[in-house]
């Protein structure tokens, strides 16, 4: 065993305190590395999975022969060729065939063309065959190469975090080294005054690195392994796959591969040599006599903060000024820091930006319409299949429907209206409405018919006039769309003076459907492709209005901008006389808010109920969009926050590491101060101002930071939406900044406190004695 | 008047066989006004001496009095005081603070009792001691034998009772230790300063009032020289 090998044993035993430090440093490091690593990883091939199990085959070319076929497995980079026959609808005989390539291909589409397209066939002008590539698998197996050039895209996006965390690694490790080495400085200089060389000094602390790896490498990859497969789980349990690809999560592949392992233990290993050789080589290149008398601080310029003087005295001068001592510890453990929390801003903005843009397409009618979640039919006797034209409903009907969906836990509501169209002479609209309706020769409106739930939902609960004063012909008149520029109080500046009015509302049936009384020939029709012919019927309806609304959420995509809304009480005596006319048999189907909280559940619930009835269908189901968003928002979150946590802890980790070196560095001026008068109270106030400057410098460097990001993301990212569309703002979570700033300030206090507290064992001249 | 009293001074360090009794029952008064040499061989105790008057040590037993006060009955924050107002203390590596010029280094200890530095005095000692044109200049732009007339200034500052060096010339050469020991001279005659000095320096204890020698821990000869 060589000199340098049984100093280091020696040391790394007699310095306990020390060498658990060291490790844990080497740990953290290895197991940042290791997790973002093994993340990608398996993120990867989950998306390999899924795309395979969503659909196994690289490319599948359409109607080819068979002779084709057996060309393409021919080829040195086809591994697997499926052909499948079938009969299309009209009768024809069809072919798919599916192909999977072998990973040297080049270009699969310049391949399937090369091998199926004949100089005869290019002569001929015939088309080559229609395929389609399977880009997606193509991507996750890196075959092909558009799917290498799309990986090196992804890795170098990746390579940004990734460098983000091996330097953040290289801090944590360098300062440990430095701590453990710092305190036997003088050791050093003795050792080199009896004649050890530059060599042998820095290989004393490279076998000290080697050896202290030996434990902290394994751990860290073992800890490592473990966080991943807990932030991989947490996301993969948001069951995002089936959001986006439509696979369960068992397609979920946790990859921990041995060589990404080894990557993360190499460059800990570089790091831990690096950090070694630096911190030697520091020590070795003084002159001995220095390093003994440590003497070696040179101090030549310290900026002050003119504030934290004004604030603390003296002891706020002192503690600016060794915040800036030393401007690399400065910069790291600010840029550190800094990081931590922008990264926090940042990813917390996103996460309340989403939930704005959901929020925000929830309330509008554009995507998520809050008009309903889901819209139902009922269509009674076995008749499920065919279109709403060839029903026949009765108001009992419709009313059987309403009943059952009720049951569902969802308030529902019928979608019972009549499309009206008014003499201009009977209402007064606004003037370009009134344009438009001019240009038509008449006026058209949406009567709706709501119930007292559905009535009140649409105004927020707070309606013009009580439900019940709409019974017996009384409208309201109000906005039915959002976007309508048409502002609801002005949509009907004057109606007739006494308030009523009349139309004729209209509706086409089919042919079979006529009465004898419906006068055919004057009615107008058109035929649909089948040659099915329709005809429109009418019928006479009069009312009152009553009063103006407001409808906050939107209403329906109609055109006109207004709609008269009357009760359905009112709608079941128009529909006695007429229901051939009226019913249709919808329904729209509302979550409350209580349901919308837990709404996956709540989807399960009420889709395992309409499945339960016969009569009644689904077919417009906005819920999974608003499922899948909020899978999405919970992926994201987990792993936004789980790399939060991981910065933030690299962050603490660096702040802890220098605020302990900056103090035990300065132990003799310490105890000069003490010497010379200075309290443990003012020396306690001294080191927390210093915590608190990193923590409030980062905390403005980051606002500086964010600041402009968030205003380069809007105009990058976010504006050209419609107005009103939310904005990404770094605002919001400025209360997680404060939060943030907690654990930092607290940890920086704590690191403070443990090493200042070996001061109160000893005394000043103790102290001044031991370093000398 | 006796300015500084110790009576059975002891320190011990370690415990069973490890034990050093740095000071043995050390007692013996300094009047007024005295500058005094502590002389010794390394090892004899004559730092652990300085350092318990100085109030920066504790001793195992006996009692320091400066001005009649029992220094180590008080709280640790009065002894804080008593050493930023009674004691100047002067080392051989100067123990100035890299981050603070030079004049608020001289001024640190009333700086931090919160009182407001007498800019005249400031400047009148500064001059004194030859560095009144270093006062903006940081530790390191200095030379060892300027660092120790500000660590000299620093001491002298705030009028304190009792001035303490630690062998204030061993870092420096023979031109500068003349012009250290002469500033202190100049010190103990013009303000009365009372004065205790531990020196390896045969004529620099020869110039001093009264010679005090140490051997393991233990006076072995008090000499009052004029």
């Amino acid at each position: 065993m060589s000199f340098s090998q049984k100093l280091a044993g020696k040391y790394i035993v007699s310095q306990k305190r020390h060498s658990v430090f060291t490790i844990l440093s080497i740990t953290a490091a290895v197991l940042f590395i290791t997790v973002i690593l093994i993340l990608f990883a398996s993120f990867w091939d989950t998306m390999k999975n899924a795309n395979r199990e969503r659909f196994p085959w690289h490319a599948t070319i359409y109607n080819i022969s068979a002779e084709e076929a057996e060309i393409l497995r021919s080829s040195e980079f086809v591994a697997e060729v499926e052909y499948i026959t079938f009969q299309s609808t009209s009768g024809e005989m069809q072919s798919d065939t599916n192909v999977l390539f072998t990973p040297d291909i080049h270009d699969p589409a310049t391949l399937i063309r090369n091998l199926l397209c004949t100089p005869e066939m290019e002569m001929n002008g015939e088309p080559p065959p229609a395929f389609l590539i399977n880009q997606q698998l193509l991507d996750f197996e890196l075959i092909g190469i558009k799917a290498k050039a799309n990986f090196v895209t992804v890795f170098s996006v990746l390579y940004i975090f990734i460098f983000i965390f091996i330097i953040c690694a290289r801090f944590i490790i360098d300062t440990a080294f430095e701590i453990s080495s710092k305190e036997r400085e003088m050791q050093f200089g003795i050792l080199a005054s009896l004649g050890a060389s530059r060599k042998q000094i820095v290989r004393i602390i490279l076998w000290e690195g080697i050896i202290l790896s030996l434990v902290a490498i394994p751990t860290g990859i073992l800890l490592g392994t473990g966080i991943s497969y807990i932030i991989f789980d947490s996301v993969i349990s948001t069951d995002i796959l089936l959001s986006f690809l439509e696979v369960e999560r068992t397609a979920a592949v946790f990859s921990a591969p041995f060589v990404y392992m080894a990557a993360a233990a190499v460059t800990a290993l570089i790091w831990v040599m690096l950090s070694a050789y630096g911190t030697g080589m520091r020590f070795a290149k003084k002159p001995p006599v220095e390093v003994i008398r440590r003497s070696g601080e040179k101090i030549d310029k310290v900026k002050k903060s003119r504030i934290l003087g004004k604030l603390g005295g003296i002891v706020g001068t002192l503690a600016s000024r060794n915040v800036r001592r030393n401007k690399k510890r400065f910069v790291i453990t600010v840029v550190s820091i800094t990081l931590s929390f922008a990264l926090t801003v940042i990813m917390t903005s996103v996460i309340d930006y989403t939930d704005d843009v959901v929020k925000y397409y929830q309330d509008s009618d554009e995507y998520i319409s809050p008009r309903y979640h889901y819209l139902a039919e009922y269509r009674p006797n076995g008749n499920a299949d065919k279109s709403i034209f060839d029903m026949k409903f009765t108001l009992e009907d419709m009313k059987k429907g309403y009943e059952l969906l009720e049951a569902s836990g969802c308030m529902v509501q019928m979608n019972s209206f009549l499309s009206c169209r008014v003499d201009n002479n009977d209402l007064a609209l606004h003037s370009e409405i009134a344009d438009y309706y001019e240009a038509q020769g008449f006026a058209e409106l949406d009567i709706k018919y709501y119930n007292e739930d559905y009535y009140n939902y649409i105004f927020s609960g707070e309606p013009p006039v009580p439900y019940s004063e709409l019974r017996g012909g009384n409208y309201v008149v109000c906005n039915n769309s959002e976007y309508s520029d048409c502002l609801p109080g002005e949509c009907v500046v004057d109606y007739k003076t006494d308030g009523s009015f009349s139309g004729t509302f209209t509706r086409y049936v089919t042919e079979d459907t006529l009465r004898p009384d419906d006068d055919a020939e004057l009615i107008e029709h058109f035929s649909d492709e089948t040659g099915r012919k329709f005809y429109w019927v009418s019928g006479e309806i009069k009312g009152n209005i009553v009063a103006n609304g407001t409808r906050l959420n939107g209403g329906s995509d109609a055109y006109t901008g207004i709609e008269l809304i009357g009760c359905e009480e009112d709608f079941f005596d128009i529909a006695k006389e007429d229901s051939r006319n009226l019913c249709y048999g919808e329904y729209y189907m509302i979550l409350n808010e209580a349901q919308l909280r837990d709404v996956e559940r709540t989807d399960r619930a009420v889709n395992e109920y309409v499945s339960g009835l016969e009569d009644v269908v689904i077919w417009m189901d906005n819920v999974d969009m608003l499922i899948n968003t909020q899978r999405f928002n919970r992926a994201f979150t987990v792993l936004s926050v789980a790399i939060i946590i991981l910065i933030t802890v690299i962050a603490l980790i660096n702040e802890v590491n220098i605020i302990s070196t900056g103090i035990l560095n300065r132990r003799r001026e310490i105890a000069s101060l003490r010497a010379l008068g200075m309290t443990k109270g003012q020396l306690t106030g001294m080191t927390l101002i210093e915590c608190g400057s990193y923590s409030v410098i980062s905390a403005i460097a980051t606002l500086l930071i964010c600041e402009p990001l968030a205003l380069f993301i809007n105009t990058k990212f976010v504006t050209g939406q419609e107005a009103g569309a939310p904005q990404f703002s770094y605002s919001t979570p400025v209360f997680a900044v404060l939060l943030i700033l907690i654990p930092i300030f607290v940890a920086g206090v704590a690191a403070t406190f443990a090493s200042l507290s070996g001061f109160g064992k000893n005394s000043i001249s103790e102290e001044m004695r031991a370093i000398e | 008047m006796d300015i500084l009293r110790t009576e059975d001074l002891t320190k011990v360090y370690g415990k069973g066989e490890n034990e050093v009794r740095a000071l043995d029952g050390v007692s013996f008064t300094v009047p007024e006004g005295q500058m005094t040499a502590i002389i010794g061989p390394s090892g004899s105790g004559k730092s652990t001496l300085l350092h318990l008057i100085g109030g920066v040590d504790k001793p195992t037993s006996g009692k320091v009095f400066v001005n009649g006060e029992d220094v180590y009955k008080q709280s640790d924050k009065n002894l804080a005081v008593f050493r930023r107002r009674h004691v100047g203390l002067i080392y051989q590596f100067y123990n100035l603070i890299p981050i603070l010029n030079v004049k608020d280094n001289i001024t640190l200890p009333t700086l931090m009792d919160g009182r407001k530095p007498d800019e005249t005095r400031l400047v009148q000692l500064a001059e004194k001691l030859g560095i009144a044109d270093r006062l903006n200049a940081l530790p390191s732009q200095l030379s060892g034998g300027q660092q120790q007339r500000v660590s000299i200034c620093r001491a002298l500052f705030s009028n304190p009772s009792l001035l303490l060096a630690d062998e204030p010339t061993g870092n420096l050469d023979s031109k500068n230790s003349r012009e250290i020991i002469e500033l202190l001279r100049m010190s103990n005659k013009e303000f009365r300063q009372t004065m205790l000095i531990i020196t390896h320096d045969e004529d620099i204890a020869l110039q001093c009032d009264r010679i005090i020698a140490i051997e393991d821990g233990r006076i072995i000869r008090d000499e009052v020289m004029k």
